[in-house]
């Protein structure tokens, strides 16, 4: 009896997760199909198995633009919704995520640092790529890390996920200030280099920067396999998990360095994107009806690739000349999901309530 | 601006032999800026604004009666106005004195002859109703700053100037007599808009009948957004008259294009030129920005030009303050970048090739 109960379960995740791998590889195959300039899908077809066009144009669009645009829309949807999946699980808070707890902000705080010293030393552009990229991503993941450890200790001492909201929602607003701050004392250019930045953006990466990028998410998804059981026992409240053996204090931190990088890399790189880190853990746990976290991780990053790979294909307009800003899709598309998840706040707390 | 003046005269001497055609007019009349205007009514004459804002639908109407003294301005691109009609002691204040690169009003501002009001958007209230000027020469977005308001409110007239929204370049250089309205200094303020049109028209003529117009692409992408000036944009009116064939010059609108990159790619790879790089000063700097610069042809042809050549002690590009007085110069720049045989004494003012 139970062991027929397994077998379906069994099959019925599998079932899931050949969908959504399919779904995924749709998206992404779409993603580079469609853009502003109109390549006719044979093209594409002979391009993705390798033949080179004869319109060299087309082939550097594919391979300059929307290849490199596609894979970094899947490296951020999965890391941001990883980030957020495990800040809500940490804070036991429905409501944490990347954006919300001012750990972009923080992000933000380390560029904007090497983007104002780099240019004030007139070092900025002298920087070999390869080490500018990786000080980038050291430097905004040291500003998550900094802003969540903050926010995780205030956690340990206040129990009200709203007070911890509110911290969260004061260390960001402090560190724009910050930012805003060094703004007004520097130069325009190191402004606009920054400015540039703020915008928000998924189609700047180069390949050199995604071997930056590609490499750390891809570690932070593993520790978050690696982390799945000791998530769940958090879930089960600090007594409970402390009584399974867990060492709350290095799970703690294995966390919060996890969530550093994942949302730190991709700030740095493609700048703040707004809801994708809250929305999809939450849509992964609704529409699957689990808070198991072996079976959500996986799912988080699926949903957050396919997510991301759509809201980019409807910020580039297909077939017009006009592109809106990727944090405007996500917003316009994340903030009604956000109202609606408050208005059907009975289902809110399902997976923190014990 | 005290650099450039010499040659400018050159240049004005150079190309405007019909001088004695502009004595005839003896008032403002104004011939390509339709922002505003000089009228005479039965109390006086009047100083009207037509569109004070984008989309305004007032009309904002000025008394000339004592000509202003002491005024705050809060864009830089006023500033040459006041240098070029000789009365730069009448600005008294400015938001943010980092930000002018005129080396003129630097130093009136070292020697605490304008005070610094602050970082503009947030201008420092009380200062300003301290210095008790004449009035407040503003610029607005949408016809409801609370900053105007209260200045407003304080007894401080609040002027606006709205020359960010004409659609050409003489357009919006003719806004000099605007500021010569208001400080009587209209004919000096005619005479040299009709020397700068008159150059301007004579390096309009000179690539009337060019054999080739090369093409040009212009701007850099912002997160993903390409910002492209639209085929009725002044800076498109620009390139046609310097004898060039503007790749977006079949769009009819007169603002900004949105544009998505790998169109602008598919447009420009080819382009012949590629001029104004925003605050990229260098090909490297360009490269680094954004590795797919490298792949259009004007980059690899080093056919990359910016208006980076002159700084402000302050590090600001005076290109942003005193080249939309300036049309003429900024013709002459582009015709030496494109056509260069046309011009080839000329030394360029604003505009430099990156290397």
């Amino acid at each position: 009896m139970i062991r027929q109960h397994f077998d379906t379960s069994i099959s019925k995740w599998r079932l899931v997760f050949v969908g959504l791998a399919v779904a995924l590889v749709l998206v992404f195959l779409l993603s580079i199909a469609l853009g502003s300039v109109r390549i006719p899908i044979s093209h594409t077809f002979h391009f993705l198995i390798g033949q080179p066009l004869e319109n060299a144009g087309w082939q550097s669009i594919l391979i300059n633009f929307r290849l490199p645009k596609a894979l970094t829309a899947v490296l951020v949807g999965a890391a941001l919704g990883l980030s957020g999946l495990q800040m809500q699980t940490l804070f036991r808070n429905p409501v944490a995520g990347p954006f919300i707890l001012g750990v972009s902000s923080g992000a933000g705080l380390g560029v904007a640092l090497v983007i104002f010293l780099g240019f004030s030393f007139g070092v900025y552009f002298g920087i070999p790529d390869l080490a500018r990229d990786w000080l980038l991503v050291v430097s905004a993941a040291l500003g998550s890390f900094l802003v969540l450890s903050v926010v995780g200790l205030a956690a340990i001492r206040i129990r009200n996920s709203v007070s911890l909201l509110i911290i969260g929602l004061m260390f960001g607003s402090t560190i724009s200030a910050v930012v805003s701050i060094m703004q007004y004392f520097s130069q325009a250019e190191n402004i606009q280099a920054y400015v540039i930045w703020s915008f928000g953006s998924l189609g700047s990466l180069s390949w050199g920067e995604l071997q930056v990028l590609a490499p750390v998410v891809i570690f932070g998804c593993l520790l978050s396999f690696a982390l799945s059981k000791r998530l769940n026992a958090l879930l089960l409240g600090d007594n409970y998990a402390t009584s399974l053996g867990l060492n709350l204090k290095t799970t703690r931190l294995l966390i919060i360095v996890n969530t550093s990088l994942l949302a730190g890399s991709v700030t740095a790189f493609c700048g703040p994107i707004a809801f994708v880190g809250l929305a999809i853990p939450h849509l992964a746990r609704m529409l699957f009806n689990t808070s198991n976290h072996l079976l959500l991780t996986p799912l988080v990053i699926l949903l957050g690739a396919v997510a991301m790979l759509i809201f980019d294909i409807i910020a580039q307009l297909p077939g017009s000349d006009a592109v809106l800003p990727i944090n405007a899709v996500t917003s316009l598309l994340g903030a009604p999901f956000v109202i609606w998840l408050v208005l059907r706040r009975n289902n809110l707390h399902y997976s923190f309530d014990q | 601006m005290t650099k450039t003046l010499p040659f400018l005269f050159i240049l004005l001497i150079a190309c405007s032999p019909q001088q004695g055609e502009k004595q005839s007019f003896g008032t403002s009349s104004i011939q390509h800026a339709t922002g505003f205007h000089i009228e005479t009514r039965t109390d006086g004459r009047y100083l009207v604004v037509d569109k004070p804002w984008p989309n305004a639908n007032v009309t904002k109407s000025y008394k000339l009666t004592k000509p202003f003294t002491r005024v705050v301005c809060t864009s830089t691109s006023h500033l040459p106005y006041f240098e070029m009609l000789g009365k730069s002691e009448a600005v008294v204040g400015f938001p943010n004195l980092k930000y002018i690169s005129s080396e003129t009003f630097v130093e009136l501002g070292k020697i605490d002859k304008i005070t610094d009001l602050g970082a503009d958007g947030n201008m420092n209230l009380e200062l300003l109703i301290g210095l008790q000027p004449d009035a407040v020469i503003a610029f607005d977005m949408g016809g409801e700053s609370a900053t105007l308001d209260k200045i407003a409110e304080a007894g401080i007239p609040v002027i606006y100037n709205a020359d960010f929204l004409e659609s050409t370049p003489l357009g919006r250089a003719e806004w000099i007599k605007f500021f010569g309205a208001l400080l009587n200094e209209e004919k000096k303020a005619d005479s040299i808009f009709n020397s700068i049109q008159s150059a301007y028209d004579r390096l309009t003529d000179m690539t009337a009948d060019v054999r080739k117009r090369p093409t040009v692409l212009t701007g850099v992408v912002y997160g993903d957004t390409w910002f492209m000036p639209g085929g009725r944009n002044s800076a498109a009116l620009f390139y046609e008259h310097a004898g060039a064939d503007y790749l977006w010059a079949d769009d009819s609108t007169s603002g900004w294009l949105e544009l998505n990159y790998e169109a602008v790619f598919e447009r420009a790879q080819q382009a012949d030129f590629w001029i104004g790089t925003a605050s990229f000063d260098s090909k490297k700097a360009l490269a680094a920005g954004d590795h797919r610069y490298q792949d259009f042809a004007p980059f690899r042809a080093d056919k990359v030009y910016n208006y980076t050549k002159k700084k402000g002690p302050n590090g600001g590009y005076d290109y942003f303050e005193s080249a939309y007085a300036r049309p003429d110069l900024v013709l002459a720049d582009l015709i030496k970048i494109l056509h260069p045989d046309l011009l080839p004494h000329y030394q360029t003012v604003y505009y430099e090739q990156l290397r």
